[in-house]
């Protein structure tokens, strides 16, 4: 258990970012049921990164921290086992001190797409997405873009413009969900493929997290490290953040 | 929907079971690490010791309210007490348990629990 006081609790993915964002230091709480056990997952964040995981299979006393815990907590969060989260504030500095096993080292750009695709992936209603000098407004069901329109476009043509966009959207953007359905007329802004933003998500995850393995095994070669680890570790990272 | 407070409280060294129950003996929500145990038949249980509690209560002290009913035994202790007007929390636990801590962890879950329902 992590000191800590007790900010607020949520029960829905898509305030987590701005809570996060809010709070700035501290850690999540939450609990879900998965094939009869009971986990406990612990996320510690600061400015806006998850920094620090831990996993508690509270009936059987198993422990699992850092990356492991982190792929297993997100998964539970993308397939939305975890029905309440708590956000509590604290020095997660202290924390991660007295518990160094604990510090997730995924980098920090993959923490930033994973926080958006939870927000995303179920989204329903009207979603503003902003960065400095641009935004655009979408109305989404279960995930799908059914419309969009943005500065001075609509349609496709704004879902391309927000594609162009997205890498400044995963690192500087906000996003902010709304629950209102009735945005759009019938065909205002309506899109050809709904699903293209979080297909160009997880490619883009997919991508720099290839990236990461691969810059991290060109280091390790030289230190005499073989190429099957590093690939072995890539597909177990793969094979965690399928549902 | 209580996950979170299960698993706060079942993670203590020496509890065995967690139950939220309805004060008409329904279990809300509940888990166990002995599989011998049956929640339903526990909540059941809490929530008539319960009723009798605040009926011995108000008979002698002209007030019914119960602040936490422990039964203690030499096989554990059933430790209760309210989440709201309509609900109870009750923790089965082992012979041994830090019982200080426990109440300190039932109460903040118990005020949880009476702001959920």
């Amino acid at each position: 258990m992590f000191s800590g006081e007790f900010i607020d609790q949520f029960n829905c993915m898509d305030k987590l970012r701005d809570v996060i964002h809010t709070v700035q230091e501290g850690y999540i709480k939450s609990a879900w049921r998965d094939e009869g056990k009971l986990y406990m997952g612990y996320l510690l964040f600061k400015k806006d990164v998850f920094i620090g995981a831990k996993l508690e299979d509270v009936i059987n006393g198993i422990e699992t921290v850092g990356n492991d815990a982190y792929f297993e907590i997100l998964k539970a969060f993308y397939l939305q086992k975890a029905s309440m989260i708590e956000v509590y504030s604290t020095d997660v500095g202290r924390l991660l001190k007295l518990n160094p096993k604990i510090t997730i080292n995924v980098p920090v750009y993959l923490v930033q797409i994973d926080s958006v695709i939870a927000t995303l992936r179920h989204a329903s209603g009207k979603v503003i997405v902003r960065t400095e000098n641009k935004n655009w407004t979408l109305l989404m069901e279960e995930g799908r873009i059914l419309a969009i329109k943005g500065n001075s476009s609509k349609g496709d043509a704004a879902l391309k413009e927000l594609l162009m966009n997205i890498n400044h959207i995963i690192k500087k953007g906000e996003i902010t969900l709304k629950k209102e359905h009735d945005v759009y007329s019938s065909d205002d802004g309506r899109v050809t493929r709904g699903d293209l933003l979080l297909e160009s998500l997880y490619l883009v995850r997919d991508k720099l997290e290839f990236e990461s393995i691969n810059k991290q095994k060109s280091q390790k070669i030289s230190k005499g490290v073989s190429n099957s680890a590093m690939f072995s570790n890539h597909k177990k990272l793969q094979e965690k953040l399928s549902p | 929907m209580f996950e979170n407070i299960l698993a706060d409280l079942l993670r203590l060294e020496g509890v065995v079971e967690v139950g939220i129950i309805s004060k008409d003996g329904l279990l809300i929500e509940g888990e166990t690490r002995d599989r011998t145990l049956s929640v339903e038949t526990v909540g059941a249980m809490v929530v008539a010791v319960y009723g009798t509690s605040q009926n011995a209560s108000k008979e002698i002290f002209n007030d019914e309210r119960v602040d936490i009913i422990t039964v203690e035994s030499p096989r554990g202790k059933i430790i209760s007490m309210e989440a709201g007007e309509n609900a109870v929390l009750a923790v089965v636990t082992e012979p041994k348990v830090n019982l200080g801590l426990l109440r300190l962890y039932m109460k903040k879950n118990a005020q949880k629990v009476a702001s959920m329902l």
